[in-house]
C-alpha cells in the first residue's frame, strides 16, 4: 500500500511538472483531482487489502492512524502548537465511546458523537491555560497535562479498566450489519472517515483557514493587525485536532476491540510526533506520507526483531538533521527544482487558480502607481477624528511617553517626528494596544484606549510595524488576502468547510488584493513567498494589507526607514495618495524630505513630550525643534 | 509531619540533580532535554547490574558513563541539528530521539525488568515515632552536598562565570573569545552526569524501570519550570516544591494522583508567574 500512496503523490506532482505549462498539468494539479485521488485510493487500497486479514489489519491501522495525524498536522502543522496532550485527547475519545455503550447501553454512533464533543472540549480545554507560552513551555505544560490525566483516567477503574483495560467493546452496526474490527467491512467504515478528515484538511487547506493558521504559527501580530482574534483562531485549531484526534480513537478502540491505557502512552505520542514531522508537518500530504513511513519502521523492526525504541530513536536523530519539512517538503523542493530545470525563465507560481497577471515590470512610474493607488483605495467619505489626551506610557520607573495629546482626522496627513528614544513608536504602540496606557483615546465619541488590537483595526484604525510584520511563509498575494479573511460575515466554520459563501468571499478577496498589488506594481511577484522578498517590497504590501481592510486611519511607523532613495519616493508616492482619499494617516519617520513632502501637519516629540506642532515648515522654524533634532544648546 | 518533612525531601532529593542538569542545559544550549527520563532510568539499571558485587565501583562507572553519554547526546542529537540550523522544537525532538537508544540500550543491555541499587547503608533511624532507612537521609544530603559543589562551580569558579557568558549570549560570548562549544559540551557533560546521579538516587530509595522514563522526564520538567527553568537554583527550589506537593498529595489527599496535583501547581505558576516561583528580576534570563 506505501507504493500507492506514493503514487499518489508524485504521480500526480510528477505529472502536472512533466507536462509543459498547458491544460494537462492545470488540470492534474487541479483542487478536482485533489478532490476525487483521496477516496480514489482509499477504495484502491481496500480492493487491494480484501482477502488477506494481515493487509486489511494493517490497511485499518493506517488510515486511523492518518486521521490521528491530521490531527496533529493541524495543531501542529498548520498553527504551529506543539500541543503534547493529543495523544491523552485520542485515549479520551477511544475510552469514552466504549464507556457510553458498556455503561449505559447507548448505540455506536451517538456515542461517537459524545465522545468526539468531549474531546472537542477537552481540548479547548487545554488551550485556554496553555496561551501565551512559548513553544518549549507549552510542550512541557501539555505533556503534563497529558501524564495527568492518564494518571486520572488510570485511577477510574470503571472508565478505563485501570491497568487490565476494557476487553467487552460493542461491535458498532450499520443498518443492522455488524463491523467487526478487523473485518474489510471495518475497513470501510474507517476509510469512510478517513475520507471526510481528508475532504476537511484539503478545504482548510484550500481555504481562508490555512491562512489563519498559518499567520497564527509565524506571526500572531499580524493575525491581530487585520483584525483576527488570535486566541479565537488558536481555540479553533485545538477544538479541530480535538474532534479529529477523539474521533481517531474512537474508531481504534473499535477496530482493536481491546484497551488499555498502555495504547495511548508515551510510546504512541513518539510515533505520532515521527509519523507528523517525518511526513512533512503542514504539508497537506503530510500526514500520508508519514503514516506510510512509520508502517514501514514498525514492519521493518517486526522483521528484525529489533527494538522500536532503536528504529524509532535512529529516525527521529536522522530525520531532525536531514529533513526539513519532512518528505512532503522534500519532495516539494525536489519538483520546484524539476519545474526549475524544465522551465528555467518562468518563475514558480504557487497558487491554486491561476490569474493573469497585469501589468508587471518594475519600471512602473511612481506617479502612475499614485494614481492607480488613488483610485482603488473606496473614497467613503467619512468624518472621523481621533483625540489622544493626556496620554502617558511607563515602562518600570521610565516614562516613555509623558501626558501627550494630539489629534487627527480623517482626510489629513500628520507627522510625528522626533529624536531617536523621543517615544514616536511608543505612542503608536500606546494608540493600537500594543502597550499599556493611561489616558484618553476617543475615535469620535468612543473611548477605544485598552482595546485590543483586533477589535481597533475593525473599528478602522490600521499600523504597520517599524520592521514589516509578513507571513513568510504566504505569498504576496496570500499575505494580502489575509487581511479579507478577518472582515465579512463568514466565520471559521464556514471557512473551514469552505461553504460556497466562504468561496465566494475569497474569491472577491483574492480579486481586490490582486488589484492592490498591481496598483504597487507588485502583480508580478503576487505568487512569490514572502520570505523571498526584499524589504522595500515587504513594506508596500503591508500597506497593500492595510487597505484590504479599508481603514479610516493608517498608522505608518517608519516606513522609509532602511530602504533605497527610490523605494522611499515610492512609500511616500503611496502616502501622499491615502492622503488625498480621505484616509487619516500618521506617519512616524526621521526622514525630513519625506516628512515634509507628504504631511499637512507634524507633532514634534522628545523626551516623551509634544514639544512643538503645526505645519512643516513652521515648526521646522522654531529654535526647540531645531535644538532637539541637531543638539544645539537652545 | 517529621514523615512529610522526610519523604518530601527525600522526593526532592531525586530531583534536584534532574532539574539541574534540565535548567543548566536549557539555559546553555536553549534546549530542553527530553531524554532526561532516559538518562535516570538507564542509570539506576547501570548501576544496579554493575555494582552488584562492589557498589562504590558501579556508582564511579555509571556516573562516568552519564558524562559520557551526555557528551554523545550533544555530539550526536544537537551539534548536527545546531549546524542545520533547526529550530528549538527540532532540538528537543532529537534528545527525545537519543533517550529512545538510551531506552533501547538499557533493555538489551540489562533487561527491562525494574532495577534497585542495593542500599549503601544499611539499617534506620527513628526521629521520634517515625522510622525512616538511613539511605534516604543519606541520599538527602549528599543531594545537599551535589548542589553546594554545583554552587562552587557555577558561582565561584571562572568556568561558572564563562558558563553563565554563554547562556546569556553565545555570540557575545564567543566576541570575548569564550569557546562556546567547549562550554556547551562541558553544560552537557555536566548534565548527563546529574542526571544519572537521579537516577541512582531514585534507585537506590524505590526503584527504576523503562516504563518511568516518561514520568522521570515530567517530573524533572515541571520540577524545573516550577522554580524556573532560566536559573539553576531557582529550579531547585522547583524540586523543592515538586517534592512537597506530591507528598502531600500521596499521604493527606488521595494517593496515586500526585502529577495531578503537579499540573494544578504547574498551570497556576505559568498563569501567575511564568518566569517561575523563584526567579526574580535579573535571575530569569530566558523564558
Amino acid at each position: 500500500m506505501s507504493i500507492i500512496g506514493l503514487d499518489k503523490a508524485t504521480g500526480r506532482k510528477a505529472g502536472g511538472a512533466s507536462h509543459k505549462a498547458g491544460g494537462l498539468s492545470q488540470a492534474l494539479t487541479s483542487a478536482w483531482v485533489k478532490h476525487v485521488a483521496g477516496p480514489l485510493v482509499l477504495v484502491i487500497i481496500g480492493l487491494i487489502a480484501s482477502g488477506n486479514d494481515y493487509f486489511v489489519h494493517l490497511a485499518t491501522a493506517a488510515v486511523i492512524a492518518y486521521i490521528l495525524t491530521a490531527a496533529f498536522n493541524i495543531v501542529y502543522g498548520y498553527a504551529g502548537i506543539f500541543n503534547l496532550s493529543i495523544v491523552i485527547t485520542y485515549g479520551l475519545g477511544a475510552f469514552t465511546s466504549v464507556y457510553l455503550e458498556v455503561q449505559f447501553g447507548m448505540p455506536f454512533w451517538p456515542a461517537l458523537a459524545i465522545s468526539i464533543a468531549v474531546t472537542t472540549a477537552l481540548s479547548v480545554l487545554v488551550a485556554v491555560p496553555t496561551r501565551g507560552l512559548n513553544e518549549l513551555f507549552l510542550a512541557i505544560q501539555t505533556l503534563a497535562f497529558a501524564l495527568a490525566l492518564a494518571e486520572v483516567t488510570a485511577n477510574w477503574e470503571k472508565f478505563s479498566g485501570g491497568t487490565i483495560g476494557i476487553y467487552a467493546i460493542p461491535l458498532p452496526t450499520l443498518f443492522g450489519y455488524e463491523l467487526t474490527g478487523g473485518y474489510l467491512s471495518y475497513y470501510w467504515l474507517a476509510a469512510f472517515f478517513a475520507w471526510l478528515t481528508y475532504e476537511l484538511v484539503l478545504r482548510i487547506h484550500r481555504s481562508a483557514m490555512r491562512r489563519k493558521l498559518t499567520a497564527l504559527r509565524e506571526g500572531p501580530r499580524v493575525l491581530a493587525a487585520v483584525g483576527v482574534s488570535p486566541d479565537s483562531t488558536r481555540l479553533v485549531a485545538f477544538a479541530l485536532s480535538g474532534a479529529l484526534a477523539g474521533l481517531a480513537g474512537v474508531l481504534f478502540a473499535h477496530f482493536q476491540l481491546v484497551i488499555d491505557l498502555e495504547t495511548f502512552s508515551f510510546t504512541r505520542l513518539v510515533a505520532l510526533l515521527l509519523a507528523a514531522i517525518l511526513g512533512g508537518a503542514g504539508y497537506l500530504l503530510g500526514p500520508v506520507f508519514g503514516v506510510i513511513a512509520i508502517l514501514l519502521m514498525d514492519e521493518l523492526s517486526l522483521a528484525t526483531s529489533q527494538a522500536q525504541d532503536l528504529v524509532y530513536g535512529v529516525g527521529i536523530l536522522v530525520l531532525v538533521v536531514l529533513t526539513r519539512g519532512g518528505i512532503a517538503g522534500w519532495l516539494d523542493n525536489f519538483m520546484k527544482w524539476i519545474a526549475r530545470r524544465r522551465r528555467p525563465d518562468s518563475s514558480e507560481s504557487t497558487g491554486e487558480l491561476e490569474l493573469d497577471d497585469p501589468g508587471g515590470g518594475g519600471d512602473v512610474l511612481t506617479e502612475t502607481m499614485t494614481r492607480n493607488l488613488a483610485e482603488s483605495v473606496k473614497a467613503v467619505h467619512r468624518d472621523l477624528r481621533v483625540e489622544v489626551r493626556g496620554m502617558s506610557v511607563a515602562f518600570g520607573g521610565n516614562t516613555a511617553v509623558n501626558d501627550v495629546s494630539i489629534s487627527f482626522a480623517t482626510g489629513e496627513v500628520v507627522g510625528l517626528i522626533g529624536p531617536n528614544g523621543a517615544g514616536k513608536t511608543t505612542l503608536l504602540n500606546a494608540i493600537t494596544g500594543d502597550v499599556r496606557a493611561t489616558g484618553s483615546i476617543r475615535l469620535g465619541d468612543e473611548e477605544i484606549l485598552g482595546t485590543p488590537p483586533q477589535k481597533l483595526v475593525q473599528s478602522g484604525i490600521g499600523r504597520t510595524f517599524q520592521s514589516p510584520k509578513i507571513i513568510p511563509e504566504l505569498t504576496l498575494l496570500e499575505n494580502v488576502m489575509l487581511a479579507g479573511d478577518g472582515i465579512g460575515k463568514v466565520g471559521w466554520f464556514r471557512q473551514s468547510l469552505l461553504s460556497p459563501a466562504a468561496r465566494k468571499q475569497a474569491v472577491a478577496g483574492r480579486d481586490r488584493a490582486m488589484t492592490l498589488l498591481a496598483d504597487l506594481a507588485l502583480a508580478d511577484r503576487a505568487h512569490s513567498l514572502a520570505g523571498d522578498q526584499p524589504y522595500g517590497v515587504l513594506r508596500l504590501v503591508e500597506i497593500a494589507r492595510n487597505l484590504m481592510l479599508d481603514p479610516a486611519f493608517l498608522l505608518l511607523d517608519e516606513p522609509g526607514a532602511g530602504l533605497t532613495e527610490f523605494e522611499r519616493e515610492e512609500v511616500a508616492a503611496t502616502v501622499r495618495a491615502l492622503g488625498a482619499r480621505d484616509l487619516g494617516v500618521v506617519l512616524v519617520d526621521h526622514n525630513l524630505p519625506l516628512i515634509t513632502g507628504a504631511c499637512d501637519r507634524i507633532y514634534v516629540l522628545d523626551h516623551g513630550q509634544v514639544i512643538a506642532e503645526g505645519p512643516p515648515n513652521e515648526v521646522f522654524g522654531q529654535q526647540e525643534v531645531i535644538s532637539a533634532y541637531l543638539g544645539v544648546p537652545g | 509531619m517529621i514523615s512529610l518533612v522526610v519523604t518530601s525531601l527525600s522526593q526532592a532529593a531525586v530531583l534536584i540533580p534532574l532539574v539541574l542538569a534540565v535548567s543548566l542545559v536549557f539555559r546553555v544550549s536553549g534546549v530542553v532535554n527530553f531524554g532526561a527520563g532516559s538518562f535516570c532510568v538507564f542509570a539506576g539499571t547501570a548501576c544496579a547490574s554493575w555494582g552488584a558485587s562492589n557498589g562504590a565501583v558501579g556508582v564511579v562507572l555509571t556516573i562516568a558513563a552519564g558524562g559520557v553519554l551526555g557528551a554523545l547526546c550533544y555530539a550526536i542529537a544537537i551539534v548536527p541539528a545546531q549546524r542545520k540550523g533547526v529550530p528549538v522544537i527540532g532540538l528537543t525532538l532529537a534528545t527525545l530521539g537519543f533517550g529512545l537508544l538510551l531506552n533501547f540500550l538499557t533493555r538489551t543491555w540489562f533487561g527491562g525488568k525494574p532495577s534497585i541499587v542495593q542500599p549503601w547503608i544499611r539499617g534506620s533511624v527513628s526521629i521520634g515515632s517515625y522510622e525512616t532507612s538511613k539511605q534516604r537521609l543519606l541520599v538527602i544530603g549528599l543531594s545537599i552536598l551535589l548542589l553546594l559543589v554545583m554552587w562552587f562551580l557555577f558561582d565561584r569558579t571562572l568556568i561558572g562565570h564563562n558558563l553563565a557568558a554563554v547562556s546569556f549570549d553565545h555570540e557575545l560570548a564567543q566576541v570575548y573569545g569564550v569557546r562556546t562549544m567547549r562550554f556547551e559540551l562541558l553544560a552537557w557533560v555536566v548534565s548527563g552526569a546529574c542526571l544519572v546521579i537521579g537516577g541512582i538516587f531514585q534507585a537506590s530509595i524505590a526503584s527504576v524501570s523503562v516504563d518511568v522514563a516518561p514520568t522521570l522526564l515530567v517530573l524533572s520538567l515541571v520540577g524545573a519550570v516550577i522554580g524556573g527553568l532560566g536559573s539553576l537554583f531557582g529550579a531547585v527550589g522547583g524540586a523543592v516544591v515538586a517534592g512537597f506537593v506530591m507528598t502531600l498529595t500521596d499521604q493527606h489527599i488521595a494517593a496515586g494522583y500526585h502529577l495531578t496535583s503537579l499540573l494544578v501547581i504547574l498551570s497556576l505558576v505559568l498563569l501567575v508567574r511564568p518566569t517561575g516561583l523563584f526567579t526574580f528580576r535579573g535571575t530569569a534570563e530566558r523564558v
